[in-house]
């Protein structure tokens, strides 16, 4: 009981429509996220020249219990006041949100397809994601 | 060390870290979180945090050509995430929750793990794939087109149950340690669901940004992603990758994987001793 021959018996296929949206999606997001993270790391040094070769600042910055925004609130307001470590966080949060873009997408696309039980199973991977976004667990 | 010193070195080692993995075929996360708990000295939870996201990193970025080349089977691996990430969720939750030096204990014997199968060479791949009425009713059966060969080669997939069990497993690990466990991953494929094994390390590529992004949202809001020392990591990784994928196919170099597994077993001794008090 094989698959149907849907393909030339010669040569590589063309990707389909879900594999170049997904694969345009995931180097996209990754671009994004990265150039932001840079960005942030650059307004960080750029802002604040003199602690560039400062033991204590170093210390602060990656100490236990070091300070830096982690919530959506003070993420948007980091980003205003021009603070380095906001952008970067947001970079990450890019960095974060683009596989869970790419479950979305396909589920739109599985969902155009009329395919039902993939369309369940997408959802149900896509409600994984959003529950784990919006568990706050208190900070360790 | 100063600002500018750290985010220099990290940079560089991620850099090499994400070029010996693509060389060796793993993600970088087992070398990032030993190098900065033991070299930069941060708490393990911090070292996860960078660690995961570089995880997301890399897979997006070696995920996307492997889709675009029709190697990954993308409906076996939405199938499999359902476990993968209920895995990771569980994992980051536990994580939370645990004594730093559990973490460390587990970290060195997944390391002294990975190091065995990396020997083993997992290629014996299952010849008889028995029939499967989930694989059927899901249409999971595809096909890709082998370069070696020169031609399409046609799969069926087989024992979906066991391998969403198996994927709820590597879930956890990958949440619990900020690794992408593709060493769980692959072999859960290749050998019990009877992937090719091409296919199942492209697949594992892909699902790795998912799972990590279930974890990594709950150690985002957790406070436990340090943005200044995630930020180089992840730059670095992913550079050090791309340079990698470029140099040479990952299977002819024996030499290197041996030393490699060397390189691990020294990690793995080091972060159990630091997760037994020393």
């Amino acid at each position: 009981m094989s698959e149907p021959l849907q393909r030339a018996p010669h040569g590589a296929a063309r990707p389909g429509e879900l594999e170049i949206v997904v694969s345009t999606l995931l180097r996209a997001g990754l671009i994004i996220s990265l150039g932001t993270v840079t960005a942030g790391l650059v307004v960080l040094f750029a802002r604040h020249p003199a602690e560039l070769l400062s033991p204590a600042r170093f210390a602060a910055l990656t100490a236990r219990g070091a300070e830096f925004p982690h919530t959506l609130p003070t993420l948007v307001a980091g980003i205003v006041k021009g603070d380095g470590q906001s952008v970067i966080a947001t970079g990450l949060l890019l960095l974060i949100l683009t596989p869970v873009m790419r479950v979305a997408v396909s589920f739109i696309e599985f969902l155009r397809a009329g395919d039902r039980a993939f369309s369940l199973i997408t959802a149900g991977v896509l409600a994984v994601l959003v529950l784990s976004m919006s568990l706050r667990v208190g900070g360790g | 060390m100063t600002p500018l010193g750290y985010s220099l070195s990290a940079f560089g080692i991620s850099l090499g870290a994400g070029f010996l993995g693509s060389l060796v075929g793993i993600g970088g996360g087992i070398i990032v979180v030993p190098a900065l708990t033991l070299i930069f000295g941060f708490d393990i939870r911090h070292a996860i945090g960078a660690s995961i996201v570089s995880v997301i990193a890399t897979s997006s970025g070696a995920a996307a050509g492997y889709v675009r080349e029709r190697m990954t089977n993308l409906r076996a691996a939405m199938l499999l995430e359902l476990g993968t990430t209920i895995g990771a969720v569980c994992g980051a939750l536990l994580a939370g929750v645990l004594h730093g030096r559990w973490l460390y204990l587990l970290f060195g014997l997944m390391l002294l793990g990975s190091g065995f199968a990396m020997l083993k060479r997992l290629r014996d791949h299952a010849e008889h794939v028995p029939p499967s009425r989930w694989a059927d009713a899901l249409r999971l059966h595809s096909s890709y087109f082998d370069e070696r060969l020169g031609r399409e080669v046609y799969y069926r997939v087989a024992r979906a149950p066991l391998g969403l069990l198996l994927m709820l497993i590597a879930g956890l690990l990958s949440g619990l340690l900020g690794i992408g466990s593709g060493v769980l991953k692959v072999p859960a494929m290749d050998l019990a669901m009877g992937l090719p094994l091409k296919v199942s390390s492209a697949t594992s590529n892909l699902m790795i940004g998912v799972t990590a992004a279930a974890s990594a949202a709950i150690y985002f809001t957790r406070g436990d992603i340090n943005p200044f020392i995630a930020g180089p990591v992840a730059i670095g990784i992913v550079l050090g990758a791309a340079i990698g994928a470029r140099f040479l196919s990952r299977a002819s170099h024996a030499w290197l994987r041996i030393l490699f597994v060397a390189v691990l077993a020294v990690v793995a001794l080091q972060m159990i001793g630091k997760g037994l008090g020393r």
